[in-house]
């Protein structure tokens, strides 16, 4: 609660004071009641009020008040998707483009984001709303919400000079919630004409300029999938020795951890998620054909035990499309309706999009049709297919400038 | 009106059970409350606990007008078996007041501690003050301190897209 602020005493005639234009005079209202106000408003707005005077200015950018709104971001259920869009039809840079997608209406309104600063960078999907992009050289943080992009100092794997080959790197962000910061993991990973493998990896806080090392990474081939959760980031890999591996950093110490993953299950094959909180591995190869989708859930990370969660959609489900999706991208959204999503990877021009919502204890999927203006901007380019990924969308006023 | 059961919290005295609490506004005014409806306000919970002896408890930042209506909305929230519309739509017409009277009830709810009556109150001006350009918004909370214009332009610029 607000600090209870002196009043002076009002005498019944004062509330009934009309002002010269004929409306009463509101009372001034304390500053944490204007933070319990302004907290409820959306990022663009509050964006907007900064420039209504200092104080205000000084409360809106305020890493406490960012707290405050996130906390309420996280609290509500999440409704809209953000949605990356590119042409891989071209040859060279890819044009990529964002949108909200409505999981009810299946509207997409563009979310302009400044240019990236390559067409070709890796997207990951960070956490609290940001996304982590990597180009090979430059890593770049972005705040969809304020439209801010920020870029990473730039730094080297160090390998030995004598060490030369092609090399491929990966990026993400997590938030350590001991310290409250938040950190970007990179790795590089070189492949030697001779056939060795060699692996780097680095750590930033965001808000500061080095990099630092780090040390005894069981991760030595490239990622095929990330995911951040509160505290931890998990790389899903492949090891020479122990076959199929989720690596995991712990934000706080900066230490990895390592897990198997279960028998017969290939990192290759397989999606990193969060499921009510808990990671678990994704299979979804066999949702065309056989309506399945196979969940292994973690529910306990000292356990070490996966468990089966198998969901058969109803075979009707991909009726009345007039074709059989060709490959569906699924998406929980961390606080969503607890509903998993299927949005195509491939929207084809000329036809019907369609988003599915699979919801978990009614076994029932909805069907809703993908629509909103912005399609035609890539038809430009003769383009006949378009990639679709979907990624958690948390409003976050958090400033890239403040962090 | 039924009433409900004393609460059971380590404070309460179980030698004097009320009932009824008697509130005295800034202007000498004096009203009734049922113990379950003053219960809604953190304030009064911790005033009754300490006081026993029925005088009413003073509240010298709540004239009499809105100190009435904060009254009718906790009353109001007590009641048993209501349903969640009904409530719902009792709110919105509770706050369907002009500008400076739900000013008031948000510095009588933030005072008496009713976190009900200042999330309502909080969400109607946040609704009211959404498309409201700065110069508005400087009107409606009769906001003095203001930028230079290089300042001004700066914040623009930094967030121009949330201008367009």
């Amino acid at each position: 609660m607000a600090d209870k602020s002196e009043k002076k005493l009002r005498s019944k005639e004062d509330d009934e004071v009309s002002g010269r234009d004929g409306e009463a005079v509101s009372p001034e209202l304390p500053v944490g009641i204007i933070t319990d106000i302004l907290v409820r408003l959306p990022v663009k707005t509050l964006l907007r009020f900064k420039c209504v005077s200092r104080p205000w200015r000084s409360l809106i950018s305020d890493p406490s008040f960012a707290s405050s709104f996130l906390a309420r971001s996280l609290a509500r259920q999440a409704v809209t998707s953000l949605v990356s869009i590119s042409d891989l039809s071209q040859p060279g840079p890819s044009l990529c483009q964002f949108f909200r997608l409505d999981h009810q209406t299946g509207l997409c309104a563009p979310v302009p984001l400044p240019d990236m600063p390559s067409n070709t960078a890796e997207i990951s999907e960070g956490i609290h709303g940001f996304i982590c992009l990597d180009d090979g050289g430059l890593t770049c943080v972005c705040n969809p919400s304020t439209r801010e992009v920020a870029a990473l100092p730039l730094t080297n794997p160090d390998f030995p000079d004598d060490l030369q080959g092609e090399m491929s790197s990966f990026a993400t962000l997590g938030y350590d919630s001991a310290s409250k910061q938040y950190k970007v993991l990179k790795t590089w990973i070189l492949y030697s004409p001779y056939g060795g493998v060699a692996a780097a990896h680095k750590v930033l806080t965001l808000g500061t300029n080095s990099w630092r090392t780090v040390d005894d990474c069981p991760i030595k081939f490239p990622w095929d999938d990330c995911i951040s959760e509160e505290g931890a980031i998990h790389i899903l890999t492949r090891d020479s020795m122990r076959g199929n591996i989720v690596g995991t950093l712990d934000l706080a110490s900066e230490k990895f951890r390592m897990l198997l993953l279960p028998e017969g299950v290939r990192a290759v094959k397989v999606e990193l998620k969060l499921f009510r909180g808990h990671l678990a591995l994704l299979e979804s190869r066999r949702l065309r054909d056989n309506n399945t989708i196979t969940l292994y859930v973690l529910d306990d990370y000292r356990s070490r035990a996966w468990k089966e969660l198998r969901m058969v959609l109803p075979r009707s489900w991909k009726e009345d499309i007039g074709f059989p999706p060709r490959s569906l991208r699924i998406s929980i959204p961390r606080n969503g309706s607890g509903d998993i999503l299927l949005i195509p990877t491939i929207i084809y021009k000329q036809s019907v999009a369609y988003l599915f919502s699979y919801n978990v204890e009614s076994k029932r999927v909805k069907k809703v049709q993908i629509h909103g203006p912005p399609f035609h901007i890539f038809y430009q380019y003769r383009t006949l297919s378009l990639e679709c990924r979907p990624f958690d969308l948390v409003d976050n006023i958090l400033s890239l400038n403040h962090v | 009106m039924s009433s409900s059961p004393p609460p059971s919290s380590a404070a309460a005295s179980p030698s004097c059970p009320k009932k009824m609490i008697a509130l005295r506004s800034s202007d000498g005014e004096t009203f009734e409350i049922e113990e379950a409806a003053a219960l809604q306000s953190k304030t009064l919970e911790n005033m009754i606990d300490e006081d026993c002896a029925g005088t009413p408890i003073p509240l010298p930042n709540v004239t009499g007008k809105i100190l009435a209506k904060v009254v009718e909305f906790c009353s109001k929230h007590a009641e048993p078996g209501v349903d969640d519309e009904s409530l719902r739509a009792w709110d919105a017409e509770f706050v369907n007041v002009e500008q400076a009277t739900v000013f008031d009830y948000i510095l009588a709810a933030n005072f008496l501690e009713i976190p009900t009556l200042l999330n309502l109150t909080c969400n109607v001006v946040a609704d009211m003050i959404r498309g409201k350009t700065p110069d508005e918004i400087r009107k409606f909370f009769n906001i003095k301190s203001i930028f230079s214009p290089e300042e001004e332009e700066e914040v623009r610029r930094e967030n121009h897209w949330a201008f367009e």
